[in-house]
């Protein structure tokens, strides 16, 4: 009995009667057939049951309800459309007289939030920008620039490079999120009141109302959770790869190569461009021969060259080739001296320019 | 374009676009206080609402009392209404809680509603009773479990699996067991109060 019970749910559901393994138990077991074999009945019966005529009262009889719910809700649309826009307290009134002032004497015009589409962008220069997204996200452009970069249902993403805003998100869905990124962090939210303002050199985030996620850019920062009424400030991403880098270099000059090595990964979630890249990776690979791992350390000087965008020539990449040549060196002397040539050709001016150019053409000495 | 028919023509009669489109429209509409989009709203969905009333509650006056309690309810709060359901399951969710509720406060106050079974099924109104296979089903919907009752005339009025999972607030697998665990009994309640003859049997192996 409790087969088919199980089956049952599993098969009588719309749709999933024609299962090879239900049309077996189906012969075996009378009462189920008799079930299934009813079911064409059944749902013509729930059918005509759909399509029972019934009396509708007319809205005629909560019309008079309706008018009031309705001016009530055209007051509080009206309220909630430029509440979120001003600030609290005595603040919020003298802002709102402010703008209802300006507004009656014609000098400002009409504000109504712009809706922003993805890949859209606006810009607050001589005045505040309103915007409001799909999902109800209201937003207040107070200076900078705004960019709506993604849209899914699931997440949207707001660009902020520089400048101030303010978000007002509604309560999200389950499983969706909004975030605001400056090049310093990225500020995830699921429903809150909070500033975003980028200076130059950091982010700052305050928040009014729920919970936000501020994940710094680089890897190994702390995320940090904020409350109503908490602020962070957010170091700029450049000044923390600097940070890094310097405590990696000291790291390594210690022989402290196990802390080096986490702070190079770190310092390679960090690097946005081919050049950082490639810096982190030669500091690996000196780890990496410090530790008499020659093998791994000249894959990884290779990477570097490989990574080092061609006519920069920064003092650590002439190194990482000298090195790379000379590991090579101890194995194959003539394959070290294509390495040297192509240190000859890629640091024509660098300090090792000398020994290369003598390496990579053994027979014309030094 | 919907937004542009709400803003430009308020006065005049509005095409009620099909799907998640017209949806939005008809919200907008209703979140701005828009009085036409009020009776819009009602004359669309109404008689659904009413017919999974009068389903559930079984007495005419009782589900018009909660049909105007529902929409006055979903008219007062469609400022708190987001959209993640379509309006046709929102209003569906507020008309069967408050249906439900009345029913457990009927039957604290010893003011019960009529018993089911026998009784319920001759208070049936004139419309029901003149489709005498829409009768007999819904006297044996009665007899069964209220939550099997409910998934059933929701499916019956064209929700989806999902849909009756928003409305009900349940797991949509839960949904789905519980929806096929009520067609299988159904289907042999159906068949134990000779609804279903060995003619009809026939018939249908036939057509299969």
């Amino acid at each position: 009995m409790s087969d088919c019970l199980s089956l049952r749910e599993r098969f009588f559901a719309p749709g999933q009667e024609t299962s090879p393994e239900w049309l077996g138990h189906v012969q075996d077991c009378p009462e189920c057939r008799l079930a299934f074999q009813a079911m064409p009945l059944v749902d013509r019966a729930l059918t005509e049951v759909a399509q029972v005529p019934v009396d509708v009262p007319s809205f005629d009889r909560i019309a008079k309800s309706v008018q009031s719910v309705a001016r009530n809700q055209r007051r509080r649309h009206v309220v909630r459309h430029f509440t979120p826009f001003m600030a609290t307290g005595f603040a919020t009134a003298a802002v709102a007289a402010g703008i209802v002032a300006a507004l009656w004497i014609g000098r400002v015009r009409s504000a109504a939030p712009k809706l922003l589409v993805p890949g859209a962008e606006i810009h607050a220069t001589s005045e505040t920008k309103s915007a409001i997204l799909e999902n109800g996200v209201r937003i207040r452009l107070d200076t900078g620039s705004l960019k709506l970069a993604s849209a899914s249902k699931e997440a949207q993403t707001l660009l902020l490079p520089t400048g101030r805003i303010f978000v007002d998100v509604p309560k999200l869905p389950a499983g969706s999120s909004l975030s605001v990124r400056t090049p310093d962090a990225e500020v995830r939210v699921h429903g809150t009141r909070f500033h975003v303002i980028r200076t130059g050199k950091d982010t700052q985030v305050q928040v009014v109302e729920g919970l936000v996620e501020v994940r710094p850019e680089g890897l190994g920062r702390p995320v940090q959770m904020l409350r109503a009424g908490e602020s962070a400030t957010v170091g700029s991403a450049e000044s923390y790869r600097e940070d890094l880098r310097l405590s990696t270099l000291a790291a390594l000059d210690h022989g402290e190569f196990a802390t080096a090595e986490k702070r190079i990964g770190e310092l390679v979630g960090s690097s946005t461009d081919r050049s950082q890249q490639a810096e982190a990776q030669a500091m690996l690979a000196w780890s990496l021969s410090a530790r008499g791992k020659r093998t791994e350390a000249m894959a990884r000087y290779r990477q570097v060259m490989r990574l080092l965008p061609e006519g920069l020539q920064p003092l650590w990449a002439e190194n990482a080739c000298a090195e790379l040549a000379i590991l090579i060196e101890q194995d194959s002397p003539r394959e070290a001296a294509s390495t040297w040539a192509e240190c000859q050709r890629r640091f024509p001016d660098g300090v090792h320019a000398g020994l290369a150019r003598a390496r990579a053409h053994p027979g014309k000495g030094l | 374009m919907a937004r542009l028919a709400v803003s430009e023509k308020r006065d005049e009669t509005i095409l009620f676009l099909p799907g998640e489109v017209g949806e939005r429209a008809l919200r907008t509409r209703l979140v701005a206080g828009e009085e036409a989009a009020y009776r819009d709203c009602y004359q669309r969905y109404a008689p659904k609402v009413m017919r999974l009333l009068v389903g559930i509650l079984r007495n005419k006056a009782r589900a018009e009392e909660v049909l105007q309690d529902t929409f006055i309810a979903a008219f007062r709060g469609i400022g708190r209404f987001r959209g993640e359901v379509s309006i046709s399951s929102w209003l569906a969710r507020i008309a069967t809680n408050r249906a439900y509720n009345l029913i457990r406060d009927e039957s604290r106050q010893k003011r019960t509603a009529p018993p089911p079974g026998e009784e319920a099924v001759t208070r049936l109104e004139p419309q029901v009773e003149g489709r005498d296979l829409a009768r007999k089903v819904m006297g044996i919907l009665d007899q069964m479990d209220p939550s099997k009752k409910l998934a059933l005339l929701l499916q019956a009025e064209g929700y989806s699996v999902a849909e009756i999972a928003e409305i009900s607030e349940e797991p949509r697998g839960t949904i789905l067991a519980r929806l096929s665990r009520s067609r299988a009994e159904l289907s042999l309640r159906m068949s134990a109060a000779g609804l279903v003859t060995e003619q009809d049997l026939a018939t249908m192996e036939g057509h299969s």
